[in-house]
């Protein structure tokens, strides 16, 4: 197939467009129109990494024509070993999350328009290969999570909404300007060359002949820039202290946008910092890598006492996210600090299967927090005069607690499970090369594993003592039953949990498809 | 006889406008005043599309210039008035009973928009500036029976006439100190006079002369009459104002500056874009170093327009403040003097004309509809009318510069001319300006789509109802959208007009 990028980033447009013609009293079809038109892409994906090439570094499956001639902006597609796996999450986890939204009632047409268009947006952003298209896709995807959280969120969504546009839009200028400064100087040094928004051609470049005049201060061109397009970066991952607009946002959120803020937007930044920071700068890079793990670092530690410091179980797990986020940077920055080497390979795999892991547990946790709240309609790990809001779940529902569990254990590292793979990675590569930090950032684990069991523990051990929302008084009193999940909920968590455990027994295929593509990034570093 | 072809549409464009007046009189039918004025439109538009291509020329003897330049905010003018003339068609707003006085001081202002446009003399500029300032208060104070309106236009008459009459006391210290009386002849005596001999005094004449034209920017500090007169006039005299004289005034500040006070130099095109004629040094005139002023003038534009809006609840007086922001924006391109800078604001001007009319439009609409138009009536504008809440979305989401859409690439463009003088501080500015204006059109959007009617929605056809508006609306929204997406010719258009900058 020659298109297959194209395809599988617009054909949800098709299904967008379609579902407004859909007559009235019939707005229920829209579901299953969303289901079909992200059905698509997910199959174009498995197809895509069945006939992905392990052994090059090389883009694949490239679609190149001009778009903007006379600023030489290029509709510009790709994929190597960086991005194919966060296409294949992001097909999966948008697709999975129409059944996580099946019973959204309010505007249906307009719910799965705005996830559709989304859908667009971060395929988009995985594929390109232009900086222009791959700002336009970066962007694309704020609007409609904008009306995503806004519309259809919990009880504070406005704020949610707006914070997270302002903090985004905030580093997305940033990153804009920093574009715009590496297409000015991609002429060369005379001026005299065409400029471009080739991410590859870029990347060929060296940066650090030239110096910028801020506020009449000379500064070294490459740093300035990276520090312009790391903010942009930095907000969506979130590194601490950029992070607050995202316990608002994921916990406001409906369940499938949760899933897919957590799961494939957060990956966004980091993809974005190994594409651009990391292939385009890495002097600028390389310089910066002490304070980047001392950022990990922080994320680690911070975000895990935050987690445990929560008494709402939806914010409990995206403050988990903040602190496996930082897993990521730290694998990322202690690779390019050794450069070459068995150590600085590990860590770089380590942190993008991560990536790719994280995406799939907290896409499982958020789905699982989802059935908790479809069943109870509150989210109280403790509630606010001090009892517990869940308790003793196992004892009614042994299944969806049977699924947490996975869920949990991936997400704490459990051998055998995914997150146990990425995570050692990370250690075992970052370990010869930050030692110190390394062990610092090793107390993350004990402490990710202190607030995912505890709050296993005071949820679903223990006699039953659940307490559910009456949706009339609004008052919480003691639940009767807590139901097994359906089997609309089984085909969003089975697919999650069996790829964890898959990941977790056999992760060499999962590494092979970034392996040649890492090794290339790292060769830029000796 | 070459002048007087050049200047026809002008011409015909001003018997229009006697003729819709005095026409009124005896033909009361509304039809038959729109459709002459359109018909007006169309023909001028017409003959400028013949007369094209002709290169640069002076009409009577320097009076006026005719180059591409002229000609593109000509061609901008009559189809921003076209769309305002049918916009006015359906508002409540434009009493009946008056409405052939409305179209032909519309039609008027047409005239002095082009003139301003084209002016080179010191004094055509001083008369085109009076004629527009004049029409506009007129226009700014024709609902006369509602206070505000009242109010707006007495505001604007004020400050107008002291903004003019700063002017033209700028313009005679020019005079006096260079003998010069054309920008032309000014652009001579600087490459002629050695820089030791230019007098001192011109830089208070071009303070001065700024202080005019940065009055109908509406730059800071000359925009205090903007949010009054926007909430005051009639919407859709507000939406033409927020566009035409701000465009008339920019084309001015343009010509004057560039033609005038610019000499081309060698060898500073390093990061000046491919198709960029060269960079234009300013002729520094005394002690004041007035690019850094015009750049400081584009900051505190954006961030008075910007902050000031945030506290707003009328959705017109948000929008007035945001065109300030807008005008800030605009400065940029001069500040940067290239003629990348001045391409961008051109290509801004058009695609701000398309999002800020819209945006005016639907306001209009709800005013119409529910009495006001305040925060509090675009609640649940979603649910009630869909097609009006995304046109508006569309508007307002433009306004901030998001991709896909065309406000976007105008920002982009603008950005771009500036880091290629390396600007960076500037364009940090604007930067954090557009997350600033993000706050406030959000609030709107947040009103529509996010938050539940308040106002009981009146039952049965309302003017949101209206099929031309819903087409005209489209119109302007669809490439809101388009020139987001493909906006090459417009940009082809744009360079062609360039072609009045001096050559190096």
């Amino acid at each position: 197939m020659q298109n297959i990028l194209s395809l599988m980033i617009f054909v949800p447009i098709v299904g967008a467009i379609a579902m407004q013609f859909l007559p009235k009293g019939k707005e229920g079809m829209a579901k299953w129109i969303a289901a079909a038109f992200t059905a698509i892409p997910l199959l174009l994906s498995i197809q895509l990494i069945s006939s992905f090439n392990f052994n090059t570094a090389e883009m694949q499956f490239v679609e190149k024509a001009s778009w903007i001639s006379s600023l030489n902006v290029e509709y510009h597609l790709g994929v190597d070993g960086l991005s194919i796996l966060m296409v294949l999450l992001t097909s999966l986890l948008s697709f999975l999350g129409v059944f996580a939204s099946w019973n959204i009632t309010k505007m249906v047409k307009g719910y799965y328009t705005m996830y559709l268009l989304l859908h667009v947006g971060m395929m988009g952003v995985f594929c390109s290969l232009d900086f222009f298209l791959f700002y336009v896709f970066y962007e694309v995807m704020l609007l409609p999570m904008y009306f995503l959280v806004g519309i259809w969120g919990g009880e504070k969504k406005e704020y949610a909404a707006i914070k997270f546009f302002l903090y985004t839009l905030a580093g997305s200028v940033f990153l804009l300007i920093g574009i715009i400064a590496l297409y000015m100087y991609s002429r060369g040094p005379d001026g005299a060359g065409v400029p471009t928004f080739n991410i590859l051609q870029l990347a060929k470049m060296d940066w650090s002949q030239y110096t910028i005049n801020i506020f009449g201060h000379q500064l070294p061109f490459d740093k300035t820039v990276w520090w312009l397009i790391f903010v942009g970066f930095a907000v969506k991952v979130p590194i601490v202290p950029l992070h607050t607009w995202l316990p608002w946002a994921h916990v406001q959120a409906p369940t499938a946008v949760s899933v897919i803020l957590a799961g494939v937007l957060l990956k966004i930044g980091t993809y974005g910092m190994l594409r651009i920071n990391w292939t385009i700068l890495p002097e600028a890079t390389q310089s910066m890598s002490s304070f980047l793990v001392v950022l990990g670092i922080i994320n680690i530690i911070y975000g895990a006492f935050c987690a445990m410091a929560q008494k709402d179980l939806k914010k409990l797990v995206a403050y988990s996210s903040v602190s496996h986020m930082g897993y990521c940077i730290l694998g990322m920055a202690a690779a390019i600090k050794a450069g070459a080497g068995p150590s600085a390979q590990a860590a770089m795999n380590g942190a993008i299967l991560q990536m790719f892991n994280h995406g799939l547990s907290a896409a499982m946790m958020f789905m699982l927090v989802g059935v908790l709240y479809d069943r109870l309609h509150h989210r109280y790990l403790v509630t606010e005069d001090g009892r517990l809001g869940f308790g003793g779940i196992a004892q009614k529902a042994p299944w969806v607690t049977a699924a947490w569990t996975v869920a949990i254990f991936a997400s704490l590292g459990l051998p055998g499970l995914n997150g146990f793979v990425s995570e050692a990675l990370v250690f075992l590569g970052a370990f010869p090369i930050y030692k110190t930090a390394t062990v610092v950032a090793s107390l993350g684990i004990v402490l990710t594993g202190a607030y995912l069991l505890w709050m296993a523990q005071r949820v679903f051990l223990g006699p039953f003592t659940a307490l559910e929302k009456d949706p009339k008084t609004g008052s919480l009193v003691p639940a009767h039953e807590v139901a097994e999940p359906t089997l609309r909920e089984w085909v969003v968590i089975a697919p999650l949990g069996l790829l964890c455990l898959i990941v977790g027994v056999i992760p060499q295929p999962f590494l092979n498809f970034m392996k040649v593509s890492v090794n290339h990034l790292l060769s830029l570093y000796n | 006889m070459r002048s007087l072809i050049a200047v026809s549409p002008i011409i015909l464009m001003s018997l229009g406008s006697i003729a819709v007046l005095i026409g009124g009189l005896w033909i009361r039918s509304q039809l038959f005043q729109v459709g002459l004025s359109l018909a007006t439109i169309l023909a001028s538009l017409l003959i400028y599309l013949q007369l094209a291509g002709q290169g640069s020329q002076d009409l009577f003897s320097g009076m006026l210039a005719f180059d591409p330049f002229a000609m593109f905010f000509s061609f901008f003018m009559l189809v921003v008035l076209g769309v305002a003339i049918v916009f006015s068609a359906r508002s409540k707003e434009i009493l009946k009973d008056r409405s052939s006085e409305y179209y032909s001081l519309l039609l008027a202002l047409g005239t002095g928009l082009i003139l301003m446009a084209s002016s080179n003399h010191f004094l055509m500029i001083y008369l085109a500036l009076e004629t527009v300032s004049i029409l506009s208060y007129c226009l700014a104070g024709f609902h006369r029976e509602r206070d505000a309106s009242v109010e707006a236009s007495l505001k604007y008459v004020v400050y107008g006439s002291l903004a003019s009459a700063i002017m033209i006391f700028g313009l005679s210290l020019l005079f006096g100190s260079t003998g010069q009386f054309t920008l032309t002849g000014l652009r001579a005596y600087f490459a002629h006079t050695p820089p030791d001999q230019i007098p001192a005094i011109l830089w208070i004449s071009v303070l001065l002369t700024f202080a005019g034209i940065g009055y109908k920017v509406s730059a800071a500090p000359m925009h205090m009459w903007t949010p009054d007169v926007y909430e005051g006039a009639p919407t859709p005299v507000s939406a033409v104002l927020s566009v035409a004289p701000k465009a008339a005034g920019l084309a001015l500040l343009i010509r004057f500056f560039v033609v005038g006070f610019t000499y081309p130099i060698e060898g500073e095109t390093v990061l000046a874009l491919s198709k960029d004629p060269s960079a234009l040094g300013f002729h520094l005139v005394g002690p004041f170093n007035w690019p850094q002023f015009l750049m400081i003038s584009s900051i505190f534009t954006m961030f008075m327009g910007n902050l000031a809006a945030l506290a707003q609840t009328s959705v017109k007086r948000i929008l007035a403040y945001s065109s300030i922001s807008h005008a800030g924006y605009m400065l940029i391109g001069v500040t940067t003097q290239t003629g990348a800078g001045i391409s961008a604001i051109l290509y801004y001007l058009v695609i701000y004309c398309f999002m800020n009319i819209g945006a005016f439009w639907v306001a209009s609409k709800v005013e119409d509809t529910l009495g006001a138009d305040h925060l509090r009536q675009f609640r649940g504008l979603a649910r009630h009318r869909p097609f009006w809440a995304i046109a508006m979305a569309i508007f307002l989401f433009s306004l901030v510069g998001l991709p896909p859409l065309a406000g976007f690439v105008g920002k982009y463009y603008l950005f771009m001319a500036a880091i290629a003088r390396e600007m960076y501080g500037l364009v940090i500015f604007a930067s954090i300006n557009s997350v600033i204006s993000l706050y406030y059109y959000a609030k709107i959007v947040r009103a529509m789509f996010l938050d539940q009617s308040e106002v009981p929605f009146p039952e049965g056809r309302t003017p949101f109802d209206s099929i031309s508006s819903k087409v005209s609306v489209a119109c302007l929204a669809v490439p809101c959208v388009a020139l987001g997406l493909y906006w090459e010719p417009l940009y082809n258009l744009v360079q062609h007009a360039l072609e009045f900058l001096p050559k190096a």
